[in-house]
This record gives structure tokens, sequence and C-alpha cells, in this order.
């Protein structure tokens, strides 16, 4: 399989704040992806970074052979953390708007998920509950036939019931053959999903290998995500 | 090619899209003025023709002093509510978590501050034509209520007296004279804008970024000062006109102590303003890529 993710030196600080420091790993491709870490260690600059979001670094990103940019972005579907809509628009705008933008968006596929998830195509988005306004992200994400997915805390701030609906709307509607990398905290409620794992702590990748490495000796994720972050909750 | 041409989709979609999002509130100023000038003008039009007017022909007749005053005063008020709106929509769309979806679309940062900048730059232009138009308006209709209070001929006498406070022979000099008056305004206008969206740009970097909108008014009064401070510098070396000659014609050159013509228009600054808002784009769309930060 081939690298559709690779970064190498990387580097980003903010002033003094040193968010990312000499980051290095490949991604191969087809695979979903866990980006683990706690608040603050950098997952969201990464992500930032690989979206073409943030521009200014150091070091040599490359998503599917290309530098952040124009024509990355065109590969890349993102959810990001934040609902990110503008309120003007009804949720059939919505679409039309993604439509315009992506050639890998399925309109049809759309229409058809709004009706399940109980969506009216004509309500504002400013009207809409922040479930609804989520929902609606989620469709336009993965209603796109797109060679990576980046998501971004898609279960943050949701009921249990809801992260199901959210993890199976995901695994579903994902084409074959597709990159998926999330980042969560919620690691027992999705890493059964996770082919690989990367770990990041204080800007430095601690963990990254295949979950049936990590978990031959019968440790769970969330086992070794306690080990390498527990060092940061102690008295 | 084919990607050129995809390319050249993305951008037009990107046009229509601010279109559409601009349209949706600035079409409701257009339409307030559209009304009291469809009043003004059918109050208008019945003042000069109806002959044995009804009651509701009567009030519109009443209204339309009022109506031209409504119609002026909003024309004017456009022209800030424009300027207004364009940059809170510059800071909305991309530096609220809605920058989430615009810095992620398949569009260079330049491309996305071009397409704000021709819908936006459209609409400022617009809202000038109208208030020229509105204007030109008011003034027709004023000598027509001289002609009315004084006799006729005041037509001729406002002509006189605006080509004598112009002290232009032509017609045309007149027209001419104020429609670079209009560029000039107009293009202090767009560099009031060019300098709010560099420093609304530059206040979105992550040092800035806790008090962003603090920060760009910081930023944004020296730069736009210094600017219009620099704007005013070539004309010092070198004097670009507008010559308006005494046989009634008018045409471009450098202004000279031996030159003969009634009057000379300083275009020195105007171009030194496109000049600056060319580079205050560069220098945004830049800062744009490299330097903010979406929250």
């Amino acid at each position: 399989m081939s690298d559709i993710i690779s970064v190498k030196n990387l580097s980003k600080s903010y002033g003094k704040n040193q968010v990312l420091d000499n980051v290095s790993f490949k991604l191969e491709e087809g695979q979903i992806i866990g980006l683990l870490g706690p608040n603050g260690c950098g997952k969201t600059s990464l992500i930032k970074i690989l979206t073409g979001l943030i521009n200014d670094y150091s070091g040599e990103v490359l998503v599917d052979g290309e530098k952040p940019g124009k024509s990355s972005k065109a590969k890349v579907a993102f959810l990001p953390e934040k609902t990110y809509l503008p309120t003007y628009m009804i949720a059939k705008e919505a679409i039309t708007y993604i439509a315009d933008f992506y050639d890998d968006f399925d309109k049809e596929k759309a229409t058809r998920l709004m009706e399940v998830f109980q969506l009216d195509p004509k309500q504002k988005v400013r009207t809409m509950s922040k479930g609804q306004q989520e929902k609606l992200q989620l469709i336009l994400v993965m209603c796109r036939n797109a060679k990576i997915y980046i998501l971004d805390e898609p279960m943050g701030g949701v009921d249990p019931a809801a992260r199901d609906f959210i993890l199976e709307t995901i695994l579903k509607n994902r084409p074959a053959g597709s990159t998926i990398l999330m980042s969560t905290h919620l690691i027992q409620d999705v890493e059964g999903i996770f082919d690989s794992i990367l770990m990041i702590r204080q800007g430095k990748i601690r963990i990254q290998d295949s979950v049936e490495k990590l978990t031959k000796d019968g440790k769970t994720i969330n086992d070794i995500f306690k080990e390498v972050f527990s060092v940061d909750w102690k008295y | 090619m084919t990607g050129n041409i995809k390319n050249k989709n993305k951008f037009g979609m990107l046009l229509k899209h601010d279109f559409i999002a601009s349209t949706r509130v600035i079409s409701l100023f257009y339409i307030v003025e559209a009304f009291s000038l469809l009043l003004f003008f059918i109050g208008n039009y019945l003042t000069k023709n109806a002959t044995d007017p009804g009651a509701v022909a009567t009030k519109l007749i009443q209204i339309c002093p009022i109506a031209a005053i409504v119609s002026f005063l909003v024309a004017m008020l456009l022209i800030f509510l424009t300027i207004f709106y364009i940059i809170y929509d510059f800071n909305k769309s991309l530096y609220s978590p809605q920058g989430y979806l615009s810095f992620t679309l398949p569009v260079s940062s330049q491309e996305l501050l071009l397409s704000k900048t021709l819908v936006y730059g459209g609409w400022m232009i617009v809202s000038f034509l109208v208030f020229y138009f509105v204007t030109e308006q008011m003034a027709i209709f004023t000598s027509d209520v001289l002609d009315e209070t004084y006799g006729e001929g005041n037509v001729e006498t406002v002509t006189s007296l605006v080509t004598s406070m112009f002290n232009l022979p032509s017609y045309s000099q007149i027209v001419a004279s104020i429609v670079f008056m209009m560029l000039n305004i107009f293009t202090m206008m767009f560099l009031f804008v060019a300098t709010a969206y560099f420093s609304i740009s530059l206040a979105h970097m992550r040092y800035f970024q806790k008090r962003s909108i603090l920060w760009a008014i910081i930023i944004f009064f020296p730069v736009f000062f210094f600017l219009l401070w620099l704007a005013l510098k070539p004309s010092d070396y070198l004097q670009l006109i507008v010559q308006f000659k005494a046989d009634g014609s008018f045409g471009f050159g450098v202004a000279d102590a031996g030159d003969k013509y009634l009057m000379g228009f300083d275009i020195s600054r105007m171009l030194m303003c496109i000049i600056e808002c060319v580079g205050l784009f560069f220098a945004t769309s830049y800062i744009m890529h490299k330097k903010v930060n979406i929250k």
C-alpha cells in the first residue's frame, strides 16, 4: 500500500509555544487511523496543517503526494469540531454549496440521507439544534467520495446514542479504499474501528503502530493511552 | 487545460456564492431605496400630469417631497451600510467558525479575497451609481420646483450657477469633473475597505487573536492615515492632472505652470490610492494564506 499522508520533520510553534516538535510519520492508504492525545497535545494543529488551514510551518507535509493547498483540499473531506455552516443558509442550499465546490460530492445520496436523518431541506441552519447542525455537517462530509476523510472529534460533546449513530454513518458511507484520520479522546467507543493509531504527546509522536501489533498482548488501546498519558496527571 | 477550466469554475462558484450571500442583506437596503424612489416618481409624475387628482393621488403628490428627501438620505446611507456590511461579512465569513468552510474550499486564499473584492467592490460601485442617480433626480426635481416658484428659465439659471461654481465653460467638463470627483471619493472608500480587510486579517494572527476586534481597530487607524498621507506624496514630485481647457475640452497631462488651462484636477492621489489598494490586496492574501489562525 502507498502512503496517503507523509509528514517529515514537521515543527510548528506559536511564539515560544512549540506545539509540534520535529514530527515524522507516514499513513497508509485505505486505513482508519486514530489520532489520539489529550487536549493541547498538537492534534488540532496537525489537522489544520493537513487540511491547509495552517500554512506557516517547517518540515515537509504531503497529502496524496502534494503539499496541502488548493489541489489537496479537493481530495480531503474535513469535518471540524465546530459547527461552521453559514446560519442564513437552508439545508438544501448547504448541499448545493458543497456540490458546487467538490466534484466528488454525491447530491442524490445527500438528499437521501437528509430523509434518513429526518432533516428538513428547507430549514434554516440558524433554527437547527446543535445536533441537527452536526448531522447536516456529517452528511456534507460523508456524501463526498473523497480519498481522505479528516474528522476532528466527530463524537465530541454528543450523547452515547448519537456516538453510535455518527460512527455508523461514517463507516457505512465511507468509499472503499478511502483513508480516515479521526482525532478523538473517546477511545473506548471507537477503538474497535481503527486499523492503526497515532498518539501525540506534547507535540511529539509517542506511538505509531497498527492496532493489531499494539493489542497483541491483550491490552486495549484505552489501556495503552492511559499508560502513555497518565504521567501528565500524577501528583 | 482541464485543470484550468475546473479552477475557473471554482472561482466562478466563489463569485456566485459571495454574490448570493451579500444579496440577501444588501438587497434589503435597495428595496427601501426603490420603494421611496417609486413613491417619489409617482408623486412627481402626478404633480406634472394630473389635472384633477383624486384623494390617493393628492396624498402621493403631498408625500412626493418627503419621498424625495428619504430617497436621497437612503441613497447616502446605502453607501455607508454597504461599506459596513462588506467589512462585517468579510470578518464573519473568513474568521468566525465559518472560516473552517471558506478556507478548506479547493481555492487559494488569493481567490477567496479576489472574489470578495470583486463582488463587494461591485456593490460599492452600485451604491455610488444609485447615489449619483438619486442626486441627479433630486437636482432635476429641485430645479422644477424652482421653475414653478420663480418662473421658467431656472434650469438655465441652475446650470449657469453650477458652471460658474465649477468655473468651467461646458456641461461635458462639469460631468467629467463630477465623475473624477466621485472616482476620487470611491478610491478613498476602497482604500478604507482594503485597509479594514488588511487590519482584520492581521488581527487574526495567533498573537493578536484573543482581542482581534480591538487589534483590528488599533491597526486600522495608523495604517489608513499613513496610506492617506502617502497618497499625497507623489503630487510633490509629479502631479498628474485632468486639464479642463477654455475651449470646453479636457485631457490628461502633467501640471506645469506654463500650461494654459482653466482648471486642473489632480489624479496623482487617486492613482496612488489604487496602487496602495493593490499592495494591500497582496499583503492581505499573504496574511490569509500564511499567518491567520482560524479559531
